[in-house]
C-alpha cells in the first residue's frame, strides 16, 4: 500500500493529463495544490466514511434507541431481541453490502472511464450489468428447474451463490469485450456509448427469451430483482460476496500505475515498457468481477459506476490513480449508503434505491454533457 | 373471435384506455367491472349479479348470492363470539421489499370476519403497502399465524431463502398457510376464480386455520399449510 501521503509531493509529477480534457483536469489539479492538502481530503472522506456506516446502523423504519444500537454493535446482546434481530440480521448486512457495492462500482466505473477514455464509461450504460444479469439468470432458471425451487439468487446455499457470481462475472466480461472490440474500430466516444447501450439492450432481450419459458413467480421475481436493492442479501449471501469484493478491490489498487499511464495514451504506456495485453486483460478481469459480485445478488444499480469517478476527481482535486482508487472506495461506499438511507426514509414505504441514486447521478452526467457541448462548440 | 360483450376489470390508466376504445371501435361493446374496488369479500362476490344481467340469468344469480352471503354471515356470526383472536401477518416479501395489505383491503377483513386479528392494523387505505423486513420482524415478530405467504413453499425452504425470518413466531410454530393448493404450475390459481365468487369457502377455511376448536372435521378447499420438511 503506497497511498500515503508521502507520495503528496510526486503526485506533481505524476500523470495528471486526461488525455481528451487535459485543460480542465490541468485546472482542477492546480486547485487541488491550492485548496487543503490530500491528506486531509483523505480525512474528510474517512470520516464521512465512518459517519454514514454509523447511520445506516442507526436509522431504519424501525425506531431503536442509539444506546441500543451501540450496545449491539460493540458486541452486547443485553437489548430487546426484536432489536437485536434488526440491527443483526437486517441492518449490518445492509450496511455492509451497499459500502461493498458502492466501492465496486466505483472502482469499476473509474476502471472503466480511463480504459475507454470515455468519461460517460460505466458499467451500468455500456451493459455490463446487462451481461451479469444474463448469466444470473442462466444460473437461475437452470437450478431452479433442477431444484424445484423459485427462487431468485437468494437462499441456495454457498455453492450456487458462488455460481451465480462467477456466472454474473463471466456474463459482465463478455460484454465488455464485445465492446472493448468494438472500440477498436469505433473511434468516436459518442458512438462507443450508443453501442454499449444497444448491446446491453441485445442483453436483456435475452433475458427475457429466456423467461418467457419460466413459471409466474420466476418472472415476478426476477422484474422485482432488476428493481435493484441492498436488502435481499443475508449474511449467508455476503459470505460470498465479502472475500470476492474485498479481494478484487485490494488487488485493483495495484492497477493504478498502469491505469496512469494508460491516461496519457497507449504510446506513451508502452514506452513504459508496459504490456498493454497483460494490463487489458487486468483491467477487463478486475472491472468484470467487481461489477458482476455487485450486480449477482443486488441487481443492476445504477449512476454509482459513473458518478463516483467525477465526484472523487472532484473532491481530491487529481487525476492520479494512487489516489484515485482508494478515493472511490471511500466516496462509492459512502454514497451507495447514503443513498439507501435516503431511499427509505419517507415513511412507510420504501423507494427503489436507483430513483435516488438517479436523483444524484443524472445531474453528475448533465454536466460532463454539457461540457462536451461547450467543447465541440469551441473547436 | 367476435365477443358479443367486452368485460373488463383493468386498472384504469391510459395504456389500457387506448386499447379498451380500440376495442370499442370494432363495434363490441365494453363494459366495467371494478370488482377489486371493493373492500369486503362478499361486496367482490355480488357482482356476479352485474354479470347475470347480460346473461339473463338475474334470478339465479340473487339466488346464489343469497345463500353464499348466509354461510359467509353464518360462520362470521360463530367467529365473532371467539373469546381470543389470534394475531395475523398476512402478504409476503422479495429481496426485503414487503407487500402488506392495509386494514381496510378485503383479505383482511376475511382474516377479520375468520376470528384474527391483523397485526398491521393501523395501517390504513386499499392498495397494498411496500415496508421493509424491519418494520415486519417489529411488528409481527409475535404473530401468531402467517396467512398468504411465500407459495407453494415449506418451512425449512423459506429460512434458508431468507434466514432472517427466524425470528418470526408463526414459522417457528409452523403455522404457515398459503392458498395453493388449486395453483396450476403454469397457468393459475383457482383460488383467484372461484376464490373471487365463493367467499363462503375461503371463509371457512381461514376460520379453520385460526379456530380449528369451530370445526374439527373441515375439509380445506384453497388453504395448505407449509410443510414443516
Amino acid at each position: 500500500m503506497r497511498h500515503s501521503h508521502q507520495e503528496t509531493s510526486q503526485s506533481r509529477e505524476a500523470p495528471g493529463q486526461d488525455v481528451r480534457d487535459h485543460r480542465d483536469v490541468r485546472s482542477r489539479q492546480t486547485q487541488g495544490r491550492r485548496g487543503l492538502p490530500l491528506p486531509v481530503r483523505f480525512t474528510i472522506l474517512a470520516a464521512i466514511f465512518v459517519a454514514v456506516t454509523l447511520a445506516g446502523l442507526a436509522l431504519g423504519s424501525v425506531n431503536i434507541p442509539l444506546g441500543d444500537v451501540m450496545t449491539v454493535i460493540t458486541g452486547g446482546t443485553n437489548v430487546d431481541p426484536v432489536s437485536l434481530t434488526i440491527i443483526h440480521d437486517v441492518r449490518e448486512p445492509r450496511t455492509i453490502t451497499a459500502l461493498l457495492v458502492g466501492a465496486a462500482l466505483g472502482m469499476s466505473g473509474l476502471e472503466m472511464q480511463t480504459l475507454f477514455r470515455n468519461p460517460l464509461a460505466d458499467p451500468y450504460v455500456l451493459g455490463i450489468s446487462s451481461g451479469a444479469s444474463l448469466g444470473v439468470a442462466l444460473v437461475v432458471l437452470s437450478t431452479s428447474a433442477s431444484a424445484g425451487a423459485a427462487t431468485f439468487a437468494s437462499g441456495l446455499g454457498i455453492g450456487p451463490d458462488l455460481l451465480i457470481m462467477v456466472a454474473a462475472a463471466l456474463g459482465a466480461a463478455v460484454v465488455l469485450l464485445i465492446v472493448m472490440l468494438a472500440g477498436r474500430f469505433i473511434h468516436s466516444s459518442t458512438i462507443l456509448l450508443l453501442l454499449g447501450v444497444m448491446i446491453g439492450y441485445f442483453v436483456s432481450s435475452g433475458v427475457t427469451v429466456l423467461l418467457s419459458r419460466a413459471s409466474p413467480e420466476l418472472i415476478a421475481q426476477y422484474t422485482r430483482w432488476q428493481f435493484g436493492s441492498y436488502h435481499g442479501v443475508t449474511w449467508q449471501n455476503l459470505r460470498v460476496m465479502v472475500p470476492i469484493i474485498v479481494a478484487m478491490i485490494l488487488a485493483s489498487l495495484l492497477l493504478a500505475k498502469p491505469l496512469n499511464a494508460l491516461l496519457l495514451g497507449e504510446r506513451y504506456a508502452q514506452t513504459m515498457g508496459m504490456n498493454l495485453k497483460v494490463m487489458r486483460t487486468l483491467l477487463v478481469a478486475s472491472t468484470a468481477i467487481l461489477a458482476g459480485a455487485a450486480t449477482a445478488f443486488c441487481g443492476p444499480i445504477g449512476f454509482l459506476g459513473i458518478a463516483i469517478p467525477h465526484l472523487t476527481r472532484g473532491v481530491l482535486g487529481t487525476a492520479d490513480h494512487r489516489h484515485l482508487l482508494p478515493g472511490c472506495i471511500l466516496t462509492g461506499s459512502s454514497l451507495a449508503l447514503m443513498a439507501d438511507i435516503l431511499a427509505q426514509l419517507p415513511g412507510d414505504d420504501v423507494l427503489p434505491v436507483n430513483a435516488v441514486n438517479a436523483v444524484f447521478g443524472a445531474p453528475v452526467v448533465m454536466v460532463i454533457l454539457i461540457r462536451w457541448y461547450r467543447e465541440a462548440e469551441a473547436t | 373471435m367476435r365477443p358479443d360483450l367486452f368485460i373488463f376489470n383493468l386498472v384504469s390508466g391510459s395504456d389500457n384506455t387506448s386499447k379498451i376504445d380500440k376495442i370499442k371501435e370494432m363495434g363490441i361493446p365494453v363494459v366495467a367491472e371494478p370488482n377489486f374496488l371493493e373492500s369486503t369479500p362478499l361486496g367482490r362476490a355480488e357482482w356476479i349479479k352485474y354479470d347475470s344481467l347480460f346473461v339473463n340469468a338475474e334470478k339465479t344469480a340473487n339466488q346464489k348470492y343469497d345463500e353464499i352471503a348466509e354461510k359467509y354471515h353464518a360462520t362470521a356470526k360463530r367467529t365473532a363470539k371467539v373469546k381470543t383472536r389470534p394475531t395475523v401477518l398476512h402478504g409476503s416479501q422479495y429481496k426485503g421489499v414487503w407487500y402488506i395489505k392495509p386494514n381496510e383491503n378485503y383479505a383482511i377483513q376475511f382474516l377479520r370476519d375468520a376470528g384474527g386479528e391483523y397485526v398491521f392494523k393501523d395501517l390504513h387505505g386499499v392498495a397494498s403497502r411496500k415496508l421493509d423486513t424491519e418494520a415486519v420482524i417489529k411488528q409481527a415478530h409475535d404473530a401468531d399465524f402467517w396467512i398468504d405467504g411465500p407459495e407453494k413453499s415449506s418451512i425449512p425452504q423459506i429460512l434458508k431463502a431468507d434466514p432472517r425470518l427466524k425470528s418470526l413466531k408463526a414459522l417457528d410454530n409452523g403455522n404457515m398457510w398459503d392458498a395453493t393448493p388449486r395453483a396450476d404450475p403454469k397457468h393459475g390459481n383457482d383460488y383467484w376464480q372461484t376464490g373471487v365468487v365463493r367467499p363462503d369457502l375461503v371463509l371457512a377455511d381461514l376460520t379453520a386455520i385460526l379456530h380449528p376448536e369451530l370445526d374439527r372435521d373441515h375439509q380445506f378447499h384453497f388453504y395448505r399449510k407449509a410443510t414443516a420438511k
